[in-house]
């Protein structure tokens, strides 16, 4: 397909908490999109906004505090924001499906792997969207079963009866996986999925992910704040800093010249493969400003080391710099540099 | 597990090894209740082969007769043998206890887990009835209810069940308020369970434990109320023997017949004593923060 339509497009969402001190804004007009089979990874330092924006696209929200206020969620063409209830569980699970960070709590404990992933098959009703079968028939068990041999769980007709916590950190997390990938769905979201689990065990649930995007065609919303996950599995990142997408660019680009002073930053925080020694490793000054303290103008201009008199005056939004980037900073649009600002230095970090 | 520490050998008990039936069967006073409430249930099964008279049979021949070998507990005022009356009457007593915590769970259940679940006004509209339904000194509503209708065995299990459900949905709320907020309960939204399904389905086995065990502490004090009411006259009607109404017989008898009186109220302390033994084991060995280290 030449003309791949977006599959997830998301449309300056914007998401309002109420608080007894009024309201808070996570999110403030966020837009990203998604073909099929791409993969896009979202990166930012905790309490951006990036779960938030996740949990918005399956409607999943607690209404009682958060509400959606602006913005379109377009998935194959329908709104998800105004689509009814009983219609979108149709889309959890089927077409939509996320894992989790931490797989300790994400399984329910009274239950074994197998019947769990049967249930995700299950609460769809009696047919199974893959195979046709009838979830009653003994061939859906062979069919999970042969799902959590695809995840890489050893033993998978043992493991089917196995209970959470019977499992390690890695084989739960992939457990997870099996469930959220049973039902075939389009789109994956995956909030953090390492975070929890060593480092080896990253690795390996890292070429899990890409090994069942090439063979399926799952497209993929990484959340992460891990630089080096994004160069594993991105095509496309967003980074977004305190409720907005502060720099889009493909991975090799972004990882090649880093425009956002954030994007800097991020990236002169993490150890590349530098012999130990060659390199001070800067971090960030200060912290993501609380969300009832985002300062007007630019939200990171408190941080930022190129900061311009601009900066406090003027929120730049996220312009197109060539057809596959785009950057939200005064530093980079035309009338900072004609001014007499500095002209944005392109190159390594 | 032995551990040496500063050169000495020390035993350190490791918990949770074993699982809760192990840590139940090292509780003694939990094994000593389950028996008696083994041994009854096993009793109430068999009464007719293990009754050694028929508990209605009266034989004027042998009045108010001491425990002796013809008749192990004695006699009362009709002749009848107190042993048979006692083996009979421990078919109703848990007969009752069990069909009346059946219906109180059951509603207790439903409404915790729905006020837990949704929050809001429903948990409001659902534990202000309990709040409610807590005001009534229960004895006196129940004989208020057993006035109007009929004093059946039948109806006082539905009164009982009807006037005890309060504790287990309070205990069931709470369960569920703790457990909506796990991650397991927002996947399996996002596997596109319904709300219901969620409730019922994936949170309510997490919270079987302390319904069973609260359960169980209600049986012991459903079989008293019975016992209670029957002694009152408004429960089960004799000839039909039950702990409760075998009292009220003593009682008129108490002077000269001393048994009439003390065999039946062992057999109502020593029931609701294992019950609630049963149950305190199985709270301590079913949640593991008052398991003891």
């Amino acid at each position: 397909m030449n003309n791949n339509p977006d599959l997830l497009s998301v449309q300056d969402i914007k998401i309002e908490i109420k608080t007894k001190k009024g309201p808070v804004y996570p999110v403030r007009g966020l837009s990203f999109s998604l073909k099929r089979g791409q993969s896009l990874c979202i990166v930012g330092e905790s309490g951006c906004g990036k779960s938030v924006t996740a949990l918005s696209v399956l409607g999943l929200l607690p209404k009682s505090t958060f509400r959606l206020i602006h913005g379109k969620i377009l998935f194959d063409g329908t709104d998800l924001v105004k689509l009814p209830e009983n219609m979108m569980r149709d889309i959890r699970g089927r077409r939509i499906s996320m894992v989790f960070q931490d797989p300790m709590t994400a399984l329910n404990p009274v239950f074994s792997i197998g019947e769990q992933i049967r249930e995700a098959i299950v609460a769809h009703g009696d047919t199974h969207p893959m195979t046709g079968k009838t979830t009653g028939t003994p061939g859906l068990k062979e069919w999970i079963v042969e799902l959590l041999g695809l995840v890489g769980i050893p033993e998978p007709d043992r493991r089917y009866y196995s209970y959470p916590h019977e499992l390690s950190g890695g084989l739960r997390q992939r457990a997870m996986m099996a469930m959220a990938l049973a039902c075939g769905p389009d789109i994956l979201i995956a909030d953090e999925p390492t975070t929890a689990l060593d480092v080896t065990i990253q690795a390996q649930i890292l070429n899990l992910i890409r090994q069942l995007k090439q063979k399926s065609g799952l497209g993929l919303v990484l959340i992460t704040h891990n630089l080096g996950v994004v160069a594993q599995i991105a095509e496309k990142v967003l980074v977004m800093y305190a409720g907005k997408a502060v720099e889009e660019a493909p991975v090799d680009e972004l990882f090649e010249a880093p425009f956002h002073p954030y994007t800097k930053g991020l990236m002169e925080s993490v150890p590349y493969g530098l012999p130990l020694g060659t390199k001070r490793l800067r971090s960030i000054k200060g912290n993501v400003p609380p969300l009832d303290a985002i300062p007007s103008g630019c939200a990171f201009q408190s941080r930022c080391t190129q900061s311009m008199e601009i900066c406090q005056r003027k929120d730049p939004p996220l312009s197109s710099l060539s057809p596959t980037r785009k950057v939200a900073c005064h530093l980079y649009t035309d009338c900072a540099w004609k001014k007499g600002g500095a002209r944005p230095t392109v190159g390594k970090p | 597990m032995n551990l040496l520490v500063l050169g000495k050998k020390v035993r350190v008990k490791v918990p949770g090894r074993g699982g809760w039936l192990a840590s139940f069967a090292a509780n003694p006073l939990a094994i000593a209740g389950a028996f008696v409430v083994g041994g009854l249930c096993l009793v109430a099964l068999l009464a007719p082969w293990v009754a050694p008279y028929d508990p209605q049979a009266i034989d004027t021949w042998h009045i108010l007769e001491a425990p002796s070998s013809a008749h192990l507990l004695g006699t009362d005022s009709l002749g009848r043998d107190c042993l048979s009356r006692l083996i009979y009457g421990s078919r109703i007593s848990l007969l009752v206890g069990v069909v009346s915590v059946g219906i109180a769970t059951s509603i207790g259940t439903v409404l915790g887990a729905l006020a837990g679940f949704y929050g809001r006004w429903v948990d409001s509209l659902i534990m202000r009835l309990v709040d409610i339904m807590l005001c009534f000194p229960t004895i006196f509503l129940i004989m208020a209810v057993i006035a109007f209708l009929q004093p059946s065995i039948w109806n006082i299990m539905a009164v009982i069940g009807l006037t005890g459900w309060m504790g287990v949905a309070r205990l069931v709320r709470a369960e569920f308020l703790s457990l909506r907020q796990r991650d397991f309960v927002l996947a399996a939204r996002i596997s596109g369970a319904s709300s219901l399904r969620i409730a019922f389905h994936h949170i309510l086995p997490n919270a079987i434990a302390p319904i069973l065990v609260a359960a169980t502490l209600g049986v012991g004090g459903a079989i008293l109320t019975e016992s209670a009411l029957s002694f009152l006259g408004i429960g089960v009607q004799p000839p039909t023997p039950s702990w409760g109404n075998m009292l009220t017989e003593g009682k008129d008898n108490l002077e000269i017949a001393w048994w009439l009186s003390v065999f039946p109220g062992l057999a109502i302390l020593v029931t609701v004593l294992g019950y609630n033994l049963l149950g305190e084991g199985l709270r301590d060995a079913l949640d593991p923060r008052s398991r003891e280290g």
